[in-house]
């Protein structure tokens, strides 16, 4: 009997290590909304649907607008570039999946010079919002999503 | 504290204080630590700031309980000794449709874990592994109802 | 505070690295009698809390249990375990802030307000170079330190640490560690003299 259970435990390993680079994940499809949040006339523009709700219980904005949706699809290890506003660029790398979720490396440049880096891990087919800048009498917000296929 | 001196920068004697100066300017400085009082003064508060304070945490250390970090450190060790996979198979051993009814799961988690179905991790949308930037504030916030995850920083 | 290693310091930490790896229970106490001090002056330096920091250290050694596979031996046991410390530290803190209702405007000012009053409510020289007043007001006012310069300052005073190991223990550049150095210097030296 013993027998018969190390053989199928070992033909178990050997079929979830042969299983594993077929369901490993390849690409990650990042999507990153650029949104300007102020406190001017209430307004939310429709693309923010999905996460407008999570922004309005910390946030006191009443006009949040969608600058900029860009969707892209990225190699681990591969940098995707989102130009901003006020002569900022937006950079993030998904590293490699962790834990079920993505590590990415997101990096905001101004000018040149990195004013802001952060590594998060990201749940798959979750969002993090990041925001600070100031641009317009308002405020930048960056919604960046992934999901890794 | 402003330096009145003026011949040296309070960054600079933040710098000596720790030896963190090219050879020449440090001799220079220690040179002119002997006339200028200032500066002499600022050298010794800064000296005495760092002092004091690894005074202070070296004496609350040492006023701490510290018997509970070794037994949680135990705990947890021994907690992983009993969920090692010996024990398990001595169970199996008394049960054959366990065996087989285990070892299917076992095969049908490994399948679901990879493609990340039937466990999706819980928690924050984002866990912050690291943050740099060159600006003092910066808050993690993680809303109540989603928990998604917002870094904010002030860029000003 | 740093010292430098001999041989048979670093074979006998190559040594106990293996037997932790192996999961041995007694490599683990070593561990913990060996550094937990050192790494509590740190948590303690930054939560400024008996409990968290406590917490924090007990964390701290569950996370090199499970994680001692992955270290590499690159840098010393300590190295790796004050890097690991410090993360917890900085993650504790923040677990704490999301507790509060947020409100990023107000939240500085109040501090700074508070700050202030602290500072006009303790304009009294002769009680101020009273020894342990003194040191009250000092430790209050590293603890209103933002937390990237206290964490600086605590790597200076408490570790010893040199400008370039701070900064490659934080992972900021070596002149970042200058400035914060000296912005934390500034600031609690108004408590030594908040005259000027």
């Amino acid at each position: 009997m013993l027998r018969f259970i190390k053989i199928t435990i070992l033909t178990a390993g050997l079929f979830c290590l042969a299983v594993h680079p077929v369901l490993a994940k390849k690409t990650v499809l990042t999507d990153i909304k650029v949104i300007h949040a102020s406190t001017g006339k209430n307004h939310v523009d429709p693309g923010l649907n999905s996460i407008i709700s999570e922004l309005e219980s910390v946030f006191k904005y009443t006009s949040y607008r969608l600058l900029k949706d860009e969707t892209l699809n990225l190699n681990f290890g591969q940098k995707g570039q989102v130009n901003l506003p006020g002569k900022r660029t937006l950079e993030v790398v998904p590293i490699k999946m962790e834990n079920k979720r993505i590590r990415y490396q997101i990096l905001i440049r101004k000018i040149n010079r990195i004013i802001f880096k952060t590594q998060v891990l990201l749940k798959n087919n979750s969002s993090i919002t990041i925001g600070g800048p100031k641009f317009k009498k308002g405020t930048l917000l960056f919604n960046i999503s992934g999901s890794a296929h | 504290m402003k330096n009145s001196c003026g011949k040296y920068s309070s960054e600079e004697i933040s710098r000596f204080v720790d030896n963190e100066l090219p050879t020449q300017t440090y001799d220079a400085i220690q040179q002119h630590l002997s006339t200028c009082t200032e500066c002499s003064a600022m050298v010794k508060n800064f000296s005495s700031l760092s002092d004091i304070f690894s005074h202070h945490a070296a004496a609350r250390v040492a006023q701490m309980e510290k018997g509970t970090i070794a037994k949680h450190l135990h705990s947890t060790l021994q907690k992983k000794e009993k969920s090692t996979f010996g024990n398990h198979f001595e169970f199996l051993g008394k049960h054959m449709v366990l065996k087989v009814a285990s070892l299917a799961i076992i095969l049908m988690i490994s399948l679901f874990a990879f493609q990340n179905t039937i466990f999706p991790p819980t928690g924050p949308s984002a866990i912050v592994k690291s943050v740099d930037t060159d600006f003092a504030s910066v808050m993690i916030i993680e809303t109540q109802k989603k928990k998604h995850t917002i870094i904010w920083f002030n860029e000003t | 505070m740093s010292k430098i290693k001999t041989k048979a310091d670093k074979a006998e930490e190559i040594e106990l690295v293996e037997r932790l790896k192996k999961g041995q229970q007694w490599a683990f106490d070593r561990l913990v009698s060996q550094y937990q001090d050192r790494l509590l002056k740190i948590a303690y330096g930054i939560t400024f809390d008996h409990e968290d920091s406590l917490e924090v250290i007990q964390d701290v050694f569950v996370s090199v249990f499970k994680n001692i596979h992955s270290f590499r031996q690159d840098a010393s046991l300590y190295t790796w375990l004050r890097k690991i410390t410090i993360n917890h530290c900085l993650n504790w803190k923040r677990k704490w802030k999301r507790r509060f209702k947020w409100h990023h405007a107000s939240i500085e000012s109040e501090n700074d307000q508070m700050l202030t009053n602290e500072s006009k409510k303790n304009y009294d020289p002769e009680m101020l170079y009273r020894e342990k007043q003194f040191e009250d007001n000092l430790m209050k006012a590293i603890k209103k330190l933002p937390e990237k310069l206290r964490v600086v300052f605590v790597l200076n005073s408490l570790e010893g640490l040199s400008y370039d190991q701070i900064a490659s223990t934080l992972n900021i550049k070596k002149g970042t560690v200058s400035s914060r150095l000296h912005s934390a210097r500034q600031q609690l030296s108004h408590v030594m003299d908040p005259v000027r």
